[in-house]
């Protein structure tokens, strides 16, 4: 899930707007697959990914806007290890990793030009940057560092690019876009992280009451991890179908609060990875209107 | 103005898609295909198979029983027969009608006919401590024991016990020749048959382990003529990381096979050797397929848990292993001082 991505009201802002969104995102990684099978979960391994993103929209012009995510994110695996898998605790038994901190902040600028239309669609570009404030160095109990997955931050500095396209029709707005990161290369430790595209499609049901809500349709694709000196990561990268469906309220002209549940339709992964059966999304978002 | 923006946008978009292309693909060492999971819950000391590689033999330690398994298609418990305390080690005669038992709680060794699955004799033995049995030929037994210093033969028929010059360890009997093969935690000897008595073959001798060894397991494999032990020594002493091969013949090394850590059990189809290691991998418990006759690894076969002394059998067909597994976690017995079970799995052989 984009963290906010799904706040129906981020694209229309005007010049001199500026909103505030808090959104939370948590999801439980414990069902493993191969490929597009379920699989036994050997390790009873499980990572419980929770996020908190303060985000922040301003509109330079009325076409012209730029907005940030500020993430803080806690990320908590647990296994429970076979005898000698884990030399510092050579008997096995439960095992656990954490981290949790301020993660990668992302800047993106994003601009819809007045005259510019695609199959009569108005078209928002966005360009921006993910940035590496996120910490990468977090330590398991034996001071040993944990895996990069499972770090708060990525390392590294990577574009971040966007085309977004919506359209009123009657008591609905359709939308979609395509969102991509591109890898831009390793970390210091040495781990590129694979490249990203997203493709979502939302159906929002508009009526301007005191409800609203809508589904949404994402399309996920991850290319390959690598390790230093162009070793492969097994186990990394895939795509998958998501399903989301959400509801809000309106409960002021300036403030909206609205709940996602996402749920996988299909899978087919790089070897053997955990998925999570659900996603859960609580985001809202206040807007200071340009009179006040 | 709009084709100025669309073109490069659409030219750039269609020309980065190798961007989400994985051009290249890593090394697949194991794949994750076997989840044929027999749930016991049992403390297993010893496993065998039957000759057609239909059944399965488990003695289960802490509940003082034999269970027989079926194997195929699907695994299952067909019975389970109340045998005596702590029963420690089984084998099958040449036909596999019989299945002798070494208890290790009682003096006694109990025979089990396989097509009834009853007993059939009880034979009362001057040893205590019983750990590892086995069938000289279809008349005699051979048995050995932790604590007494040497082992004892048994006639089938009359039930006379003989104490034997042949110190006490791991058996491994090559019936066809009459060679009796001893593991002891010093080194590995060789005893010829002659017809009441075992001889030891003093002019081939393993050179000693050492160490003091724990023997987790010793076969012959009577097509190479080949024996196989697992070993560990003391924590403060030497880490072994192989499992050992000797020439039947004169007991000279026949080979290393490198695990990383002791072998707990070792199984044999043609010149396929399987191993069982004590020690996980950082991906997972695997077991490792080796070739005889390069003595490298050819397959890795990813198990649902910590592997034990003694738990690998080989389906005489070549088609499965069957491993006995503790899957950490997985413990749900409330019963007081019983929190080490172990579970079956079978796993396909690669071809």
């Amino acid at each position: 899930m984009l963290p906010g991505g799904s706040l129906i009201n981020y694209s229309d802002g005007l010049a001199g707007e500026f909103s505030l969104g808090l959104s939370f995102e948590n999801e439980q990684l414990d069902s493993p697959l191969y490929g597009t099978d379920p699989i036994p979960n050997y390790n009873k391994e499980r990572t419980l990914n929770s996020s908190v993103t303060l985000i922040a929209n301003y509109g330079i012009t009325d076409y012209f806007w730029i907005t940030g995510y500020l993430p803080y994110k806690n990320i908590v695996n647990e296994k429970v290890l076979f005898r000698g898998q884990n030399l510092n605790q050579y008997d096995g038994g439960k095992y656990f990793r954490e981290a949790y901190g301020v993660g990668d902040i992302v800047i993106q600028t994003r601009i819809q030009p007045p005259n510019l239309k695609l199959f009569g669609l108005p078209m928002t570009f966005g360009v921006g940057i993910k940035l590496n404030t996120g910490k990468i160095n977090a330590m398991d109990i034996y001071g040993e560092r944990i895996s990069d997955n499972l770090q708060v931050g990525t390392g590294t500095i990577d574009p971040v690019l966007s085309i977004y396209t919506s359209k009123e029709k009657g008591k609905l707005n359709y939308s979609g876009g395509i969102f991509t990161r591109i890898s831009n290369g390793e970390n210091i430790y040495g781990y590129k992280y694979g490249n990203e595209i997203q493709t979502i499609f939302n159906i929002d049901y508009l009526e301007p009451t005191f409800v609203y809500g809508g589904i949404q349709l994402s399309h996920l694709l991850t290319t390959r991890d690598h390790y230093e000196y162009g070793k492969i990561a097994r186990d990394r990268g895939g795509q998958s179908l998501l399903f989301a469906a959400k509801i809000g309220t309106r409960v002021s002209d300036r403030f909206d609060i609205e709940m996602t549940i996402q749920k996988p339709i299909y899978y087919d992964l790089n070897e053997a990875q955990l998925t999570a059966p659900l996603g859960i999304q609580v985001g809202s978002l206040y807007k200071f209107l340009r009179d006040e | 103005m709009n084709r100025i923006i669309i073109y490069p946008v659409l030219f750039l978009t269609i020309f980065s898609c190798s961007l989400y292309q994985d051009k290249t693909e890593p090394q697949i060492y194991f794949n994750i295909s076997d989840f044929d999971i027999l749930n016991l819950g049992k403390t297993i000391s010893d496993i065998n198979i039957s000759l057609d590689g239909n059944n399965i033999y488990l003695t289960d330690y802490n509940n003082n029983s034999l269970v027989f398994i079926k194997a195929k298609p699907n695994m299952s418990v067909i019975k389970t027969l109340q045998v005596g305390s702590h029963p420690i080690a089984i084998d099958l005669n040449s036909n596999g009608t019989v299945i002798a038992i070494a208890l290790e709680g009682e003096s006694n060794v109990l025979m089990v006919d396989t097509e009834s699955m009853q007993i059939i004799e009880t034979f009362s033995v001057s040893l205590m401590n019983m750990n590892d049995i086995s069938f000289v030929n279809d008349t005699t037994l051979i048995i050995s024991s932790r604590t007494d210093p040497s082992c004892a033969t048994i006639s089938i028929n009359s039930g006379i016990e003989s104490l034997q010059s042949v110190l006490n360890g791991e058996l491994a009997m090559n019936s066809d020749d009459g060679i009796l093969y001893v593991a002891t935690n010093s080194s590995i000897k060789k005893y010829n048959w002659q017809g009441s008595t075992f001889q030891q073959d003093t002019e081939h001798i393993s050179d000693p382990y050492g160490f003091i060894a724990t023997v987790h397991h010793f076969i012959f494999d009577k097509n190479s003529n080949t024996l196989f032990t697992c070993l560990s020594a003391p924590d403060d002493q030497e880490y072994i990381q192989h499992v050992y091969s000797y020439h039947g013949s004169n007991l000279t090394f026949a080979g290393k096979y490198l695990i990383k850590s002791p072998g707990l059990g070792v199984a044999v189809y043609q010149s396929k050797i399987f191993t069982a290691p004590k020690d996980a991998d950082e991906s997972g418990v695997f077991v490792v397929e080796f070739d005889q006759s390069t003595k490298l690894e050819k397959n890795y076969y990813l198990s649902a848990g910590n592997l034990s002394s003694r738990g690998i059998v080989v389906d005489p067909n070549g088609e499965y292993i069957y491993v006995l597994i503790n899957s950490p976690g997985d413990n749900d017995s409330t019963e007081p001082y019983n929190n080490f079970s172990f579970d079956l799995q079978k796993i396909s052989i690669i071809e």
